[in-house]
């Protein structure tokens, strides 16, 4: 008698555990994605400033053509994105395109003083310069997301669990290429 | 008739007592170089020559030791019982006046460095009756209502931070706060004792205006949490930090933007307790476990070159710099740049 309420107790345990994992699991996937749609609302947010940066470039007819045509680039990145999706690759094609207007926005304000005097381009700049920290913070915590899904599906017993029941497959962080490019040395993990 | 000339001791009296005089006036950083340019100026180290009331205090323990033993061997003897007295009181008060004369030199040193670290970090003296401020800062914060015993500010300063984009003026505080508790105990005859016992603890934080965010409170503990509905960022890091009230989760979604979410996460490795509260009057208490606001004198007039090196050095207190610093992050980040 005593033997086998034990082994219902023994049971029980391992049960509780097993539903503790899964639900763990399914949390912290439901993070994750939620942190990756953060970053697509956040890299939507440069979609607002666009038509009023427009504006000000065509008031200066000659830098116009330039900063216009990464204005497009950057648009159109944009609109390749989606967050359903963790496509990695899409973000590194619109934050490429972000920091080659960005580029653009300060080559242009070198060559053209009045433009450093207008009131809305500081403006502007200063929130595309913000935006791009909470893009930046936004892809922190995506990754800090990720890698607490992936420790989560694959340290022992977890492992086991996500195996039998979960089946969810490890998620890759962002690493932004062009930036990784600038260093010699490559982890080799 | 020529004046009789000072002696150095009654030279280095007169000049301690203008100096005094001078560091309590000191309202900017060129009387305070004034005043450096006079210490350097005096030539010698602020330190007395006690040289004449050692010999008297070792002279008079001489006294009172033959006595003593003159007393050993003959117990009734008026006379001797009464010059071991006066030598015992003797050596009090000379060590007493040694004593006193060290902390009056260690007393303006502390002085004129404090006075530095007030003009360095730009910071003003304001007048407060402790458990009044403590009182009208809880109808604000939450965080005055810790202590079921006493609840005051014991130490405040007023401060100005000017950053690239906000400058803002902000209080920097000490709270002490006791808890009185009953506590039963039973001896081994098994009676019944109770006793009272008052817990005394100290946080620090910061208070200041913050215009742009009201009605939100981002806890590390249990406190403040009293009010509104709940909001949870998309962090996990930061959700394991903190919990966040709000009166309205738009408004807690609004404020908690990315790089204020991970400028947060960052603040709360460096402050252990932290607590931000913002109130419905558009103010910000940010309160912490660790006093961030702390300074340590090394050298002191006595050894008046390393001194002078020392207090011309920048003062600027780091971690509250970086605090300070992070607060504007946070401002930076709830304005409206258009």
């Amino acid at each position: 008698m005593e033997g086998s309420i034990v082994f219902l107790v023994i049971v029980g345990i391992v049960i509780l555990t097993v539903i503790i994992i899964y639900n763990g699991i399914i949390s912290r996937a439901n993070a994750a994605q939620r942190a990756w749609a953060n970053v697509i609302t956040q890299e939507r947010q440069k979609n607002k400033i666009i038509p009023q940066l427009q504006a000000v470039t065509d008031q200066y007819q000659q830098f116009e053509s330039g900063v216009q045509e990464k204005i497009a680039a950057l648009r159109s990145a944009l609109g390749g994105l989606n967050s359903d999706k963790m496509d990695t690759g899409k973000l590194a094609e619109v934050e490429s395109a972000t920091r080659s207007l960005i580029q653009g926005m300060h080559i242009a304000v070198e060559a053209y003083p009045e433009l450093k005097a207008n009131e809305m381009f500081g403006k502007l700049m200063r929130e595309i310069t913000e935006q791009q920290e909470n893009i930046g913070a936004a892809i922190r915590i995506f990754n800090q997301n990720v890698e607490a899904f992936n420790n989560g599906i694959e340290v022992f017993p977890n492992s086991m669990v996500n195996s039998l029941l979960n089946k969810k497959v490890k998620l890759n962080t962002f690493n932004d290429s062009e930036a990784e490019a600038g260093f010699d040395y490559k982890p080799n993990f | 008739m020529d004046k009789p000339e000072l002696s150095a001791n009654q030279q280095l009296q007169h000049f301690l007592k203008s100096l005094e005089h001078n560091i309590a006036m000191a309202r900017n950083r060129d009387e305070l170089n004034a005043l450096l340019q006079k210490i350097e100026s005096f030539g010698r180290p602020l330190k007395y020559d006690n040289s004449s009331y050692w010999y008297s205090l070792l002279g008079a323990l001489l006294v009172a030791g033959i006595s003593f033993f003159y007393l050993y061997y003959n117990p009734q003897t008026p006379v001797v019982m009464w010059l071991l007295g006066l030598s015992g009181i003797t050596v009090l008060v000379f060590a007493i006046l040694i004593f006193m004369r060290r902390s009056k030199i260690s007393a303006l040193s502390d002085a004129l460095y404090l006075r530095d670290v007030y003009l360095d970090n730009n910071w003003q003296h304001e007048p407060f009756h402790g458990k009044r401020l403590a009182a009208q800062l809880a109808q604000q914060f939450n965080e005055f209502k810790r202590g079921n015993h006493l609840r005051e500010i014991q130490w405040l300063v007023k401060g100005h931070y000017q950053g690239l984009e906000h400058q803002f003026e902000y209080h920097a505080y000490t709270f002490h706060y006791v808890d009185r508790r009953t506590v039963s105990t039973t001896d081994a005859k098994g009676r019944h004792r109770t006793r009272t016992v008052y817990d005394h603890h100290y946080r620090y934080g910061l208070y200041l205006p913050f215009e742009f965010v009201n009605s939100i409170t981002i806890s590390s503990s249990w406190f403040g949490s009293f009010f509104g509905s709940t909001y949870k960022p998309a962090s996990t890091e930061f959700n394991r930090q903190f919990k966040v009230n709000a009166h309205s989760e738009m408004a807690a979604a609004k404020f908690l933007k990315p790089a204020v979410v991970v400028e947060l996460e960052d603040l709360g490795k460096e402050l252990a307790g932290l607590n931000l509260e913002f109130s419905s009057l558009g103010q910000l208490c940010m309160s912490f476990t660790p006093n961030i606001c702390k300074w340590q004198r090394q050298h002191g007039l006595d050894e008046p070159a390393a001194f002078l090196r020392e207090i011309k050095q920048n003062q600027k207190i780091p971690l509250l710099e970086q605090t300070l610093q992070r607060i504007h992050t946070l401002l930076r980040h709830s304005d409206n740049n258009f």
